[in-house]
């Protein structure tokens, strides 16, 4: 049996009526318009929906129209997120269709449900039609206005459950005399901009949520299930540039999963090698730093995730380069020696296995004059170098890793106090 | 000065005066990031049912409100059956959508929490560091919102009315249960004679005086205004729909990988990019395969790498790095030369 009715109900209606009668204009558009096949959808409501791109039915729906419609599906997905169905991300959905060599309109218009639903692997079908998208705009007046379709088939069945039909539009201005002043002024504003598209799609969305059916029994979630995680590291220390890091996973089948260094070092995707077993492995880089416990996720196609912290699995990283050096000075050096000597104190950050010194030409390229052992904290340049006009200093670390540059500019037999960091 | 020129100008004067005001409304925030919370790591974020700790409509409003909701040409039915914190809540997640954070659904959330008997206003009144602590196992996040509806509360003043209303959030990390952000956001709307109702006849004047402070009260200018604090809420999490369409894409100059020649189980694959300093990127090997995380070295020298697995039947893909910058925007360059070709595995696609 079929049954159609207005979503919001007789009364608003007609205080919608009674209220443009006497004020004319404002915030427009009725309640959607809902088809529900009843004796279908209780016979066998579906669990999982798709929510398939919007298609533009309307071919003069005016500038960045795709890109609308791509917005509006999202807002129709954020809101429809809270009702009790598993849905498909909309990213999943499209690595689905892509896979399948149905992202492209026409050939997503020609698939069948049973078609989508199988490649999708979902009960349902989602369809958006977005009919017209108009935003007209006179100064004093405006009238920006969306319209859609949504239908939902059944895939196992090809039977259409659910069809809406919904306007959601905005009129305003000074002109129409709605309401306040001020509130109109702003209202126009805002419609000018993206903004009022955006507000306009939410309120589209929140309207077709509302009007949609939620299913008889709520959709239950199981997450799936993590069995064993594996970490294999350097044990007992500090790891640094060149370790590697591997994640074991034994999980549900068929998941999407990933690991996390604390928050520093996150989403290492895990690939499923075979079906349940999944391997990922992370080999620390120059400029690294993180700290914390390992953790793992995995994701079913639906967004349900486990989530598995393994005991004692807590790593530090940090593959920084030494820190800039401080207190960088200048002096000339004695009579006898010639040149600059220079001063500084190390840095924040990984102990310097050694300095690094240059010279910066008029181009601010650096060219290496001289290199020292970690543990001092002084040179002497020779005269040659003596005359350009900066020298710069960098920490270097066990691996050749080589941090930032102090400089100091230098004036030759003369005491240069000025000096900077550059990163 | 000839008179009529004087009231023009006070007029004038008047309108640039108390425009800005009238605008403006009354609107209070604060927000607060934990040191080293970059909000562009993708964070799992699950939302909690929010809990309300408003009083409620001013006592001498109460009556009035009451018809108010009653009456058909102002109530909104699909609006009334909703109460504050499950208005604030869906709008709050509505809006976190537009933070690089990844939402967990909100009914995965209910039914998780409805399966496994959870008793979250004990999360909310006992020990939240704990409670996060329990509830992401349980929900598989890596991080909790908490909120509170502080203010939902309508007042009537016969030509002027005023709706409030304020939240505040945390955002905690379910592995340390410390709080990773928290906003505290208040604002108001007020409609009536402030706002200058507009009327073209006498008649018009005494509708809109009298009808506009009562249209102020209704539960969609609560939603409205909900949807205005939730935006503000994630403030400092997300920049503005202005911030970022002013926000430059930004520039990734070189991308390069070291598989040249067909690569084998237990390679790596090395991926260097030169871009503009200070992104968070990653690659990917085609679009089917989940981005890797990639480190910037020097400045601007990014590098990343991927061990070769039977996970990774690659038969000529192209490579696509991807760079965020630390105000959202956000560009990519794909390679396809040379295209990256995994041999000796079969494809299970």
């Amino acid at each position: 049996m079929t049954r159609a009715r207005n979503a919001t109900g007789a009364a608003p209606a007609l205080a919608l009526a009674l209220l443009a009668a006497t004020t004319m204009g404002g915030a427009a558009g009725c309640g959607p318009e809902v088809v529900v096949r009843e004796a279908a959808f209780k016979k066998a409501a579906p669990a999982s929906v798709a929510i398939l791109p919007f298609q533009l039915v309307d071919d003069d729906a005016g500038p960045r129209a795709d890109l609308k419609a791509a917005a509006l599906r999202e807002a129709f997905h954020r809101r429809f997120s809270s009702l009790a169905y598993l849905h498909l991300e909309s990213e999943e959905t499209d690595k689905r269709l892509r896979r399948a060599g149905l992202l492209d309109p026409k050939k997503l218009a020609g698939a069948t449900p049973a078609e989508l639903g199988k490649r999708l692997e979902v009960d349902a079908i989602l369809r958006g039609e977005v009919l017209s998208l108009a935003n007209l705009s006179g100064g004093v007046v405006y009238r920006q206005s969306i319209s859609a379709r949504l239908t939902l088939a059944d895939a196992r069945t090809g039977e259409t459950l659910v069809a809406i039909e919904h306007t959601e539009a905005d009129t305003g201005g000074v002109l129409v005399g709605s309401g306040q002043l001020v509130d109109a002024i702003r209202d126009t504003v805002d419609n000018s901009s993206d903004v009022g598209f955006v507000r306009l799609a939410e309120r589209f969305a929140e309207s077709a949520v509302r009007a949609f059916p939620p299913p008889p029994a709520p959709a239950r979630v199981v997450p799936p299930r993590i069995d064993s995680v594996e970490v294999r590291a350097p044990a007992g220390r500090t790891l640094r540039a060149g370790d590697e890091i591997e994640v074991r996973v034994r999980a549900t089948p068929g998941g999407a999963a990933f690991f996390d260094v604390g928050r520093d070092l996150a989403e290492v995707p895990l690939f499923e090698e075979a079906p349940g077993s999944y391997r990922g492995a992370y080999r620390v880089a120059h400029g690294d730093r993180a700290a914390g416990p390992v953790s793992v996720h995995v994701s079913d196609r639906f967004g349900a995730t486990a989530r598995s912290v393994p005991p004692g699995g807590e790593l530090t990283i940090d593959a920084r380069p030494p820190g800039a050096p401080q207190h960088l000075a200048a002096t000339a050096a004695a009579a006898g020696e010639g040149g600059v000597r220079l001063e500084w104190a190390a840095g924040a950050g990984t102990k310097a296995a050694g300095w690094r010194i240059y010279t910066i030409d008029g181009h601010g390229a650096p060219a290496l004059v001289a290199e020292v052992k970690g543990g001092e904290t002084r040179a002497r340049v020779p005269p040659a170098a003596a005359g350009a006009r900066l020298l710069a200093v960098a920490g270097v670390d066990e691996r050749g890793a080589v941090g930032p540059l102090s400089f100091v500019e230098i004036n030759p037999g003369k005491t240069i106090a000025k000096g900077g960091t550059s990163r | 000065m000839r008179p009529r020129g004087f009231a023009r100008a006070l007029g004038l004067g008047l309108v640039l005066g108390l425009g800005p005001a009238l605008f403006a409304g009354c609107s209070s925030a604060l927000h607060r990031r934990a040191d080293g919370f970059d909000p562009r790591v993708p964070l799992r974020v699950a939302v909690l049912p929010f809990v309300d700790r408003s009083t409620g409509d001013a006592v001498v409003s109460k009556p009035l409100t009451a018809v108010v909701d009653l009456l058909p040409i102002l109530s909104d039915d699909k609006l009334t059956k909703e109460n504050a914190a499950s208005i604030f809540r869906t709008q709050f997640a509505g809006n976190l959508h537009r933070t690089p954070l990844a939402m967990v659904d909100l009914h995965v959330v209910d039914s998780l929490i409805d399966h496994r008997r959870m008793d979250i206003l004990a999360a909310y009144d006992r020990d939240r560091v704990a409670g996060a602590k329990a509830l992401g196992g349980v929900l598989g996040a890596d991080a909790l919102v908490f909120g509170w509806v502080l203010e939902w509360d309508r007042d009537y003043y016969g030509l002027e009315s005023a709706v409030r209303a304020g939240l505040r959030v945390e955002l905690r990390d379910t592995t340390t249960g410390g709080i990773l952000f928290e906003s505290e956001v208040r604002d108001s709307k007020y409609a009536g004679i402030s706002k200058v109702p507009i009327a073209y006849s006498p008649e018009g004047a005494i509708q809109s005086a009298i009808v506009e402070p009562l249209k102020g009260l209704r539960n969609t200018v609560f939603a409205t205004l909900a949807d205005d604090i939730s935006r503000a809420s994630i403030a400092g999490l997300a920049p503005t729909a202005e911030e970022r369409a002013a926000a430059p894409a930004p520039r990734i100059y070189f991308v390069a990988h070291s598989g040249s020649g067909p690569l084998r189980p237990g390679d790596e694959l090395v991926v260097v990019a030169v871009a503009d300093p200070g992104l968070r990127a990653t690659f990917q090997v085609d679009e089917d395969y989940a981005p890797v995380p990639m480190t910037e070295g020097a400045p601007g020298s990014y590098r990343g790498t991927l061990r070769i697995s039977p996970a990774h039947p690659f038969k000529g893909e192209t490579l696509r790095v991807r760079g965020v910058s630390a105000s959202l925007a956000a560009s990519t360059m794909t390679v396809g030369r040379p295209p990256i070709v995994v041999a000796g595995i079969a494809s299970a696609r």
